[in-house]
């Protein structure tokens, strides 16, 4: 329970600190209420602010998550809110209503006000700022796909079983099917290891830490992983892993060791070794 | 079938009613075990049977009503059309900024690696989508029956499509205009009198889809950057017409939601968003009485 609050809490504070479009919908609200007498949507209204009652009290907030199966976080209960749908309905009636009845007289005062909702409410949203997320920087889509062709040409009639920095392993299964990874995306956002009940052994974890590790090393960040370049190899060979990409910032004694096992390609990509058996 | 049927409804009766032909396919497929191809194919046979049937079934309604007196109407009047204009430009800023893809957001999502690993293995969860390796431990039922993958699955394999460019590009701007049509019910529902307040209404929910675009569980985000996912169908389609549906009490189609919703989201044995909604408004219809429709919003 303690911990379904704090997932409460905290899902009301990511969402809430990079937009306040939950704020507008307050103040809508607040004004929908205070003109409810004329209004006839009342069992609407009425639904609207129990919901949003229901969604921000901890308490009902947490049945609610249970109610979800607990696999979705927090802002996912604001789906029973309907927000946007009410917003836009107390947009609509202070428009259509309220304005052209407090200024009937000046079109430029109901420009200039509509002029101030606009941008009041962009400034309330996100106002362009990125999103978080857990996907890695650095290749696009289309990037690591023609990696994928140079790599089938360097290893025909085999099927590939590839090992490679985030950033390329994130886009591989969406453009080829046949290529197996000893890792994939649910290693560093775990929110996708809902969708199978599979986990990944320790040292297949020490090996994910290792391939992040050497361009964190380079940039002088203290994040060194416990397994060793040997360790590593023999990890390697213990998944059957015939590619792997080294990126071309990584250490020499590191290089030194995979070269036991692996041809070293080092005119493929510009920035990655391509190790192949 | 209901008498007053609008477009919209028509329209998003449709697509509830594919996303039934797709369960369908989909869990005849489970159950005897079948290929993706086959599951392909039975999913365009189960399709089309019901836009056939359902299209028969409307064009049947055309002609009843054929006697009856048809109401012509009512030209647009000025500010009707510039709000119409303000609506195709936000709507048409929207598809591009879709088609740019430059907002694509991935996170907890694997649904193109599901639908890659489908085409590629020519079966249904046979690998885990993540890695291309046999599942060791399995995975979740529940999520086993969702239909979604195998109907994008089922267009790729049927169009030569690619997965990506559907996923992340084609199917968001379909949402996108189911999102409209739902929310163009409620306004309907909302201000039936009144097309220049509907309109109002849809301009302004426009904006805030495009102000909301920042966070998971806000409208704006569902649509602009996660329109392929159950979720986000369930929250910008589904659940705005479960409210125009409430206030209509149209209760075939309320049931059509939950199904659907049921179909495409990870719900509590079933028990979905949609099904609260409708029932939190039903309560508040029984204590405030039912809203009057066909009146003003305001007096």
């Amino acid at each position: 329970m303690t911990e379904l609050l704090k997932n409460a809490w905290l899902g009301w504070r990511d969402m809430t600190t990079p937009g306040k479009l939950a704020g507008v919908w307050l103040v809508a609200l607040c004004y929908l209420l205070y003109h409810r007498k004329k209004l006839r949507q009342t069992s609407l209204l009425l639904y609207a602010a129990v919901s949003t009652a229901a969604v921000i009290l901890p308490v009902t907030a947490v049945l609610l998550m249970l109610y979800q199966t607990r696999f979705y976080d927090y802002e996912w209960i604001w789906s029973a809110v309907p927000a946007t749908a009410m917003t836009a309905f107390a947009a609509t009636v202070f428009v259509t209503e309220d304005l052209k009845e407090r200024l009937k007289e000046s079109r430029t005062g109901q420009a200039v006000v509509l002029l101030l909702l606009l941008g009041m409410l962009f400034l309330a949203g996100g106002a362009g700022s990125p999103k978080p997320t857990k996907e890695p920087a650095g290749l696009s889509g289309p990037e690591v796909s023609k990696m994928l062709t140079t790599i089938h040409e360097k290893l025909p009639d085999t099927t590939v079983r590839l090992w490679a920095p985030s950033e390329i392993l994130t886009h591989v299964r969406e453009y080829d099917g046949s290529i197996l990874l000893l890792y994939g995306r649910n290693m560093w956002d775990a929110h996708l290891n809902a969708y199978s009940y599979d986990t990944y052994p320790d040292n297949m974890q020490e090996m994910y830490v290792w391939m992040q590790d050497p361009y964190r090393w380079m940039e002088g960040r203290s994040l060194i992983a416990e397994i060793s370049d040997e360790e590593c190899l023999q990890a390697a060979r213990e998944y059957d892993v015939n590619c792997i990409l080294l990126p071309k910032t990584i250490r020499a004694e590191a290089l030194c060791v995979f070269s036991e096992d692996y041809t070293i390609d080092e005119d493929s990509f510009v920035e990655y070794f391509l190790l192949t058996k | 079938m209901p008498k007053q049927d609008r477009f919209s409804d028509r329209c998003i009766t449709a697509f509830l009613l594919t996303i039934g032909a797709a369960e369908a396919a989909h869990l005849c497929t489970l159950v005897l075990h079948g290929r993706f191809s086959f599951c392909a194919l039975l999913t365009a046979v189960a399709v089309s049977v019901v836009w056939v049937g359902y299209a028969g079934l409307l064009a049947l309604q055309a002609r009843r009503k054929k006697t009856e007196k048809a109401g012509k109407a009512a030209a647009l009047s000025g500010q009707e059309k510039l709000l119409l204009v303000i609506l195709g430009c936000i709507l048409s800023a929207q598809l591009a900024f879709i088609v740019s893809g430059d907002s694509v957001y991935r996170d907890a999502d694997m649904t193109v690696e599901t639908v890659v690993s489908f085409l590629q293995t020519d079966a249904l969860y046979q690998v885990n989508p993540m890695t291309g390796e046999a599942y060791a431990a399995g995975m979740p039922a529940r999520l086993k029956i969702l239909c979604l993958p195998t109907l994008y699955g089922a267009v790729c394999r049927l169009t030569g499509i690619s997965p990506v460019l559907l996923i992340h590009r084609v199917v968001p701007c379909v949402v996108l205009v189911f999102a409209y049509l739902a929310f163009a019910s409620l306004g309907q529902s909302l201000f039936p009198a009144s097309r220049k307040k509907q309109l109002v209404f849809l301009v302004a929910t426009a904006l805030l889809f495009c102000a909301g675009n920042y966070a998971c569980g806000v409208d704006g985000f569902a649509l602009l950057s996660t329109g392929w996912r159950g979720v986000s169908i369930r929250n910008v389609v589904l659940i705005p017409y479960c409210f125009s549906l409430g206030m209509r009490r149209k209760y075939f189609r309320q049931l059509l939601c939950v199904c659907a919703e049921g179909c495409i989201v990870w719900t509590f044995y079933g028990l979905g968003m949609c099904l609260l909604v409708l029932a939190g408004l039903f309560a508040c219809q029984l204590i405030c009485g039912h809203d009057r429709p066909g009146k003003e919003a305001c007096e």
